[in-house]
């Protein structure tokens, strides 16, 4: 199926700092051609009337009114006269933006929150349509198909990458020869000075200044309609490149230093919210801790961890989710920017998704209270929620007057006590309630200073000895569990689908570690996960100290290994259990 | 003159045990099962609505649903609770908000008056998880866990679940993707925990209190989990495969939130309707669930003992079947429309006594009087006379 929907962002939140360039619009190109009736009348309009109509015909169904069946319209009268309601709803500058299409759009693939649900994801055959729909097909010419071999290339800074759109193609076969090409940068580390030399080449070429991801985009025209951009994202790593390994044999972990193993993991599962894969752990283990510290502080993935479990603590995800363009550019401005706690957690609690899950009433000034504050809601806040709910302005102490539940949050998010309450819960990531008491004021007063002292205060934490030799082992947490548990069982991060799915299912069993271990037995069982026959193992030993260093990062004692070594060669055992016994302990549901 | 009491209180004693007066011994009232010491009142009430129309005479047929009639024998089992409800939705709407108001069952509307769940969770100031409603259906049919009631309402709701459960729900999607578990064979379960106790005991002084990874407690509820995600969760072939849903996730439901309240609404019966026999074999199925919950129960010290459950049926079907081999609801007259009401466990007082009328909107605060809710909205009363005064 063609993936040729507003996907960009998921793209973009790959990889080490980058700064978004522009926006999706590309201002140089005409817009498309309006809607067409006809294309309408052929392809999409048995579809709205099977899924739109039921609501949006009569009364009730938000902005979109479709006509009203009467008799004295025939079936194409009543069509066109339908076409014409849903034409205001497409966005003909950006197309994959426009309303008509988020709103039955799946979440999971960009869509907008709709009362009737969604209709459609990117893998279904009438997304391509309605996307050409919008995008001004006509019965006579299809929008043009862009085509990469590969999405994702890999390169070392100062290699020359050549990224090939020669594979693009225009859908009706008609027009190939005037196939013509568009290629914009959409994002660059912070440090690179990089910009397309030829945007109109059919092969772009550029030489990456420095390590980090970059973001191009490439929009394909035949002369009539222009397609949706398609995103490529090149990693420039500096990093050590490692031979490639049998996924469930031995990683190699063996030789690494422990000492840089145990800082290497802390630092990934505090800070990127996941343990390190084998690869990663043998690249960056040797690394100075100074130098670690401020490359993982760089990266768009610390803000994309960062950004997630807040608004998943938030309650915004699913039909929830962020939809605010700033809220959605908030994981990549986190490292470029270096944003403090504060400025986070307001971004997302501006989000209109906050108001929507915490409507007004008791659930707001429970959200206020708890999510932001860090506290239970007063008996005066109660009364000022439900007052707010029917309209009324109230008047809270400190607080003063306030208007509107959107005024509350505002009023709120100004204080010093919310400043200091997301300053703690940023610092409790990396250390104990009670070091994290102690240095809140500290951080506090590096923020007041500017973005760079913040920096420092960060990086300071972070390479402090007492922070990395820590002994005493910190729970998990939800988020950070099952992206962990991904990294060691399946090799690869979890989508936003699956995180949506596995949290919303781990916390109606209300947040327990049991819950962790029913996931981990799915994993085991799905046949995904690399697991070895005992008969592959030649040396079980090895096996097995692989695996503990792989998941706990330490090596096992020996009455461990005299344990496991028992279950492993088990009739009734096996390395499965093993497995399962290693990712199901107490140890692992720590960092 | 003892001479003569001695007796005297010995033909007393014979006549009142034979009349069923006497007082019977406490642990009866809790289940001859439980071991743990009774209570004066629950601290958690498990309340099953058999929806879809049962004959009450068949909840007390051993032969049929020896569970309940063991349980009925054990507890109390309340006879001509008039019903009065034109249909399953209705009925469940009287039991749950306490009120007799005429509803549009064929909508499915949320009650305006607060239910059951709203009370117990605004009365005893419970967290969501505390207070559940499981189904055999979704959709609209979970609109019977809350009102819409402006005090009460959403603010209140319990958390609900129904078909694949309130775990392997969510899940589903990713189900899909990854496929279910297959069932863990018991011996793994001891050398799984061996292993997690062998690396427990190496980081030990590192650990958080917090986590209980491994322990027994948390190996309890991975076990349900697996059980409500396993391969096996997917053979449903019996008599009332949505009735079967409901009870695992009821099952799901007690191991991991031990909840003050659980309301499982059933439905299966109305198969009734086309067929006798299926009926038959639907209450035998129902019985084996209820007796799943029940050792559920009675396997959890912390539920047993303190665990008291409500059967009930919200309506009453023909006394025989029609000659189609049908069993079809009960004719329209109040005495037919009369249900019955199982109670079993701790709060049942010992001598009860059983004043008429009795109507199924008296549950509600009955359940309320005995975990200690008010239910303010309700018009139904409270069974005093057959639970512990408060």
């Amino acid at each position: 199926m063609r993936r040729r929907s507003a996907l960009l962002l998921a793209a973009l939140l790959l990889g080490p700092a980058l700064v978004a360039l522009a926006g999706p619009k590309d201002r140089f190109l005409p817009p498309p051609p309006p809607p067409d009736p006809d294309f309408y009348t052929k392809h999409v309009a048995s579809w709205i009337d099977e899924h739109c109509a039921s609501c949006h015909r009569g009364e009730g169904g938000g902005a979109l009114r479709l006509v009203e069946s009467t008799g004295t319209r025939t079936e194409a009268q009543r069509r066109r006269a339908d076409f014409d309601r849903i034409v205001p709803f497409v966005n003909r500058k950006v197309p994959w933006e426009s309303r008509l299409f988020l709103k039955i759009l799946d979440a999971g693939d960009g869509g907008d929150p709709h009362v009737g649900g969604s209709f459609v994801t990117s893998d279904d055959e009438m997304h391509d349509t309605l996307l050409d729909f919008v995008s001004g097909a006509t019965l006579a010419n299809l929008p043009p198909e862009v085509w990469f071999e590969k999405s994702e290339i890999r390169a070392k800074p100062g290699d020359e990458v050549v990224i090939d759109g020669r594979g693009s193609y225009d859908r009706d076969r008609d027009d190939m020869e005037k196939l013509g090409y568009w290629w914009s940068l959409y994002a660059r580390p912070a440090e690179s000075r990089v910009i397309v030399d030829d945007r109109r080449a059919s092969r772009l070429t550029f030489k990456p200044d420095t390590g980090g991801t970059y973001v191009f985009t490439l929009r394909v025209g035949d002369g009539k309609v222009w397609s949706a951009p398609r995103a490529v994202t090149v990693e420039v790593f500096a990093s050590v490149q490692v031979e490639k390994r049998d996924p469930g044999g031995i990683s190699g972990l063996e030789n690494a230093d422990m000492q840089g193993l145990a800082r290497l993991r802390r630092l990934y599962l505090d800070v990127l919210g996941r343990s390190p894969t084998p690869a990663e752990a043998i690249a960056e283990e040797r690394q100075g801790v100074r130098a670690l510290v401020k490359n993982i502080l760089l990266r768009a993935e610390m803000g994309r961890a960062w950004v997630e479990e807040t608004s998943i603590r938030f309650g915004l995800f699913g039909d929830t989710r962020p939809v605010s363009d700033e809220a959605i550019s908030l994981a990549l401005r986190v490292p470029s920017e270096n944003l403090p706690p504060h400025v986070v957690e307001r971004t997302l609690a501006l989000d209109p998704s906050f108001l929507r899950r915490h409507p007004a009433g008791r659930p707001l000034a429970d959200a206020i209270a708890r999510l932001l504050l860090g506290r239970e809601p007063t008996e005066a806040e109660d009364r000022a929620a439900i007052a707010l709910a029917e309209g009324s302005p109230v008047e809270l102490p400190e607080l003063g007057a306030i208007e509107s539940p959107r005024d509350w949050l505002l009023k709120v998010m100004d204080t010093r006590a919310f400043r200091r309450a997301a300053m703690l819960r940023r610092l409790r990531r990396f250390l104990d309630s009670g070091d994290a008491g102690k240095h809140v004021g500290r951080a506090l007063v590096a923020v007041e200073e500017g973005h760079q002292s913040w920096r420092a205060f960060l990086e300071g934490l972070l390479t402090d000895r007492a922070y990395l030799e820590r002994k005493r082992l910190r729970p998990k947490g939800t988020v950070t569990f099952l992206r962990s548990l991904f990294i060691d069982l399946l090799e690869r991060k979890p989508t936003d689908r699956e995180m949506t799915a596995l949290v919303r299912a781990v916390r109606a069993m209300g947040d327990d570690t049991a819950a962790f271990a029913a996931v981990v037995r799915i994993m085991i069982d799905s046949g995904q996960a690399p697991i070895p026959l005992l008969v592959d193992i030649y040396d079980l030993p090895r096996w097995l100290k692989d695996r503990f260093l792989r998941y706990l990062g330490r090596m096992p004692s020996k009455t461990e290994l005299q344990e496991y070594g028992k279950v492993a060669q088990d009739p009734e055992g096996g390395p499965e259990l093993i497995i399962q016994a290693l990712l199901t302990g107490a140890e692992y549901a720590c960092r | 003159m003892m001479r003569l009491r001695t007796p005297l209180a010995c033909c007393l004693l014979a006549a009142l045990v034979v009349l069923g007066a006497a007082p019977r011994p406490s642990h009866a009232r809790g289940g001859a099962k439980t071991k743990a010491k009774v209570a004066a009142f629950p601290e958690h009430v498990v309340l099953v609505i058999l929806g879809g129309g049962v004959r009450p005479a068949d909840l007390r047929d051993a032969s049929l649903m020896p569970t309940l009639a063991a349980m009925a024998e054990e507890g109390e089992y309340v006879t001509k609770v008039a019903s009065g409800a034109r249909d399953a939705y209705s009925a469940s709407a009287r039991i749950l908000t306490g009120r007799d108001e005429s509803i549009d069952a064929a909508a499915k509307p949320r009650p305006a008056w607060p239910t059951l769940c709203e009370y117990a969770r605004a009365g005893l100031k419970l967290p969501e998880t505390k207070t559940w409603f499981v189904s055999f259906e979704g959709g609209d049919r979970l609109h019977l866990a809350h009102s819409e009631h402006a005090e009460y309402g959403a603010v209140r709701a319990p958390a609900e679940t129904y078909g694949a459960g309130p775990f392997a729900q969510p899940l589903e999607r990713f189900l899909e993707v990854l496929g279910r578990p297959l069932p863990q064979d018991p011996a793994a379960w001891a050398k799984v925990r061996r292993l997690r106790n062998v690396s427990r005991e190496a980081v030990r002084v590192w650990l958080p209190a917090e986590v209980d990874a491994g322990l027994p407690r948390a190996e309890r509820i991975e076990r349900a989990l697996l059980r409500e995600l396993d391969r096996k969760a997917l053979l449903n072939r019996g008599p009332n495969p949505r009735d079967e849903q409901a009870f695992r996730a009821a099952l799901t439901v007690l191991a991991v939130h031990r909840p003050v309240l659980t309301v499982v609404q059933l439905g299966e019966a109305e198969q009734a309707q086309a067929s006798y026999e299926a009926y038959r074999k639907v209450l035998a199925a129902t019985d084996g669930g209820i007796a799943r919950l029940r050792q559920a129960v009675d396997d959890d010290p912390a539920l047993a003992g303190k665990t008291t459950f409500v059967l009930v049926a919200g309506r009453s079907r023909a006394a025989e079947p029609d000659d189609a081999g049908r069993l079809p609801e009960a004719p329209a007259q109040a005495k037919d429309k009369s249900t019955g009401v199982l109670l079993h466990g701790p709060g049942l007082a010992r001598r009860p006594r059983h004043k008429a009328p009795r109507s199924l909107e008296d549950l509600c605060p009955t359940i309320g009087h005995l975990l200690g809710f008010e239910t303010p909205h309700a018009t139904g009363s409270a069974w005093v006379g057959l639970v512990n005064p408060r």
